[in-house]
């Protein structure tokens, strides 16, 4: 038997499986989590559910037990400075690696490794070298000249830095090859004219490289500003969110909600919360592109 | 003149190797430690930690009562469903958008990018109260369809750019023969873009076999993945600080990504992007 489609709908077909699965990945979770997020559901507590409206976004303003204006400080702290010294340093490895030396192509490969290895392995990883008890290679270092060891992990402020510092090394990379390829679409020839009229190389940086890129590095921007907001795994394997909540992004902050105390509904409010953000960032950047 | 070349030289060689220590140092570190025994972990670093190399590590991290060896072979069967999935599906829309007049077209591409923004908590959540009440929770197609969420649109962009790449005529020439879009893309589209396919898939693999999250929150005894075995040798799990079976664990796990980022450099930059930058 031979089935025959209409030619109009043929695309449509094509695309089915796919609308489908979208539709189970995108609009059931956002509705769930706004059904959700006027409600009071959690996990641990039988009992009836019942319509909050507004109250958990009342909650989450009012009550510190929630501690979400922290989260939103430490989200804005860990994003910011992480997606930023991302840039500075792509920016710079991007043009230094885009000359002829040798071994570069060996260093281009090597590059990909901190973003493609497990995200758990990076995070053992650096939590072996910033321990205390263990081999930890920070306070080797320090006791070479003679300074007592640190409790890097469990002090707030280092700890948020420390999970900065995982994250730039696992994502610069990232910004370096975004960077790379946008060199390499650069013409020549407003460099040559620019070494002519004797520019210096910062100059040539800011009045030629700089804006060449401008494309790319709102795009790099912006994948990466939204990944770290959705970062995870570092924190979860390095800090657990702590001490305290001092590393706890909005994002950690509603999995603990939601799992650890089974506040699913101030968890969901929080997720839509994090989903409007993102959509803000996400329009504000493309009217950059 | 030649001295300022000279320097420039020298910044550029010191640069390149400061970059190429600080990628590696991280995991020679991590695999010396993997290498030692318990005991000398607790000593202070010194030369006389590389004489004494063992295994034992690696033992006792296959050792059958740590299940490890199940949650490998549970992240290769949904990591390997995904993959196969999500390109089936994936580079079906990615031919239909890219090849066929679609109406809503736009909104649908759009629709797929905007993926990107959607935490994966915000996924969970739901997933988990619905896989619950569904009896998915705990089973391997219930993690392939929570992993469908991140590779299906990577697979949607990916596949589109390669697909593009072919030239118009030699499926149109095709159509003119009289084969349908059916024949046309499984006998033009997927052969040509078989390198393409290989990429995307190996990509798929990765992104999946890195998750943590998702197989936190939705596996249990029977399904749970690699990344979550491996988390349970943090010391916060209970079973103390095993650093050096963590570290073994820890260089496990990359291995598969290690292989597949030397075969993928210049793919990778496309898909990580969404095909918004081509390397």
């Amino acid at each position: 038997m031979k089935i025959v489609f209409h030619r109009k709908h043929e695309g449509v077909l094509f695309l089915l499986p796919v609308l489908v699965v979208l539709l189970a990945t995108t609009i059931f979770p956002l509705v769930y989590n706004l059904y959700l997020s006027v409600t009071n559901y959690n996990l641990y507590l039988t009992r009836n559910l019942a319509f909050v409206g507004w109250g958990n976004y009342k909650s989450l303003l009012d009550k510190p037990l929630y501690g979400f204006p922290e989260a939103l400080l430490v989200t804005a702290i860990f994003s910011g400075i992480s997606v930023s010294l991302e840039l500075a340093l792509g920016l710079l490895f991007a043009i230094l690696l885009n000359q002829e030396f040798r071994g570069r192509g060996l260093v281009r490969t090597l590059i990909v490794l901190p973003m493609l290895i497990s995200p758990v392995s990076v995070g053992l990883n650096w939590r072996l070298m910033f321990e205390t008890e263990s081999y930890g290679l920070f306070n080797f270092l320090l006791s070479l000249f003679g300074l007592r060891p640190i409790t890097w992990l469990s002090q707030p402020s280092l700890a948020l830095m420390a999970v900065i510092v995982v994250d730039i090394w696992e994502w610069t990379p990232l910004m370096i090859l975004i960077f790379l390829a946008g060199l390499q679409l650069v013409p020549t020839a407003p460099y040559e004219s620019a070494i002519v009229d004797g520019a210096g190389r910062w100059q040539i940086f800011r009045y030629v490289t700089l804006p060449a890129l401008r494309q790319m590095i709102v795009i790099a921007v912006l994948i990466r500003l939204m990944d770290s907001l959705n970062t995870f795994t570092t924190i979860y394997v390095m800090t657990g969110g702590g001490p305290g909540t001092s590393t706890s992004i909005l994002n950690f902050n509603m999995f603990l909600h939601a799992f650890d105390f089974g506040y699913v509904s101030i968890a969901a409010s929080e997720a839509l919360i994090l989903v409007l953000i993102m959509i803000v960032i996400a329009r504000l950047f493309l009217r950059f592109a | 003149m030649r001295h300022g070349r000279r320097i420039e030289r020298f910044v550029i060689y010191f640069f390149a190797l400061l970059l190429s220590v600080g990628i590696l140092f991280p995991i020679i570190w991590m695999l010396i430690i993997s290498l030692e025994t318990q005991l000398n972990i607790f000593n202070e670093p010194s030369l006389e930690m590389f004489t004494k190399l063992t295994l034992s590590n690696y033992y006792f991290v296959f050792d059958p009562s740590m299940g490890i060896l199940k949650d490998l072979v549970n992240s290769a069967i949904i990591d390997a469903l995904t993959t196969v999935v999500a390109l089936i599906i994936g580079s079906m829309a990615a031919y239909s958008l890219n090849r066929i007049q679609v109406r809503g077209r736009e909104g649908i591409t759009f629709w797929i990018i905007s993926q990107r923004m959607m935490p994966a908590i915000a996924v969970v959540i739901p997933f988990y109260l619905f896989y619950e009440a569904a009896g998915l929770y705990d089973t391997y197609w219930g993690m392939v369809l929570a992993y469908l969420t991140f590779s299906v649109p990577f697979v949607v962009f990916t596949m589109g750019g390669y697909i593009n790449e072919i030239p118009r005529e030699i499926d149109e020439s095709a159509r003119v023969d009289g084969l349908g879009r059916m024949g046309v893309f499984l006998r033009m589209i997927l052969p040509l873009s078989t390198s393409g396919l290989v990429a995307t898939a190996l990509m798929t693999f990765v992104f999946s076999w890195n998750d943590l999250l998702m197989a936190l929150v939705l596996t249990g005894a029977n399904t749970r993945t690699v990344a979550v075995g491996a988390a349970l040798f943090l010391p916060s799990s209970g079973r103390g600080a095993l650093w050096g079976p963590a570290s073994a664990i820890g260089l496990i796990l990359m291995v598969p990504t290690v292989v597949f980022a030397l075969l993928l450099r210049r793919s990778m930059v496309r898909g990580l992007t969404l095909g918004a930058v081509k390397a």
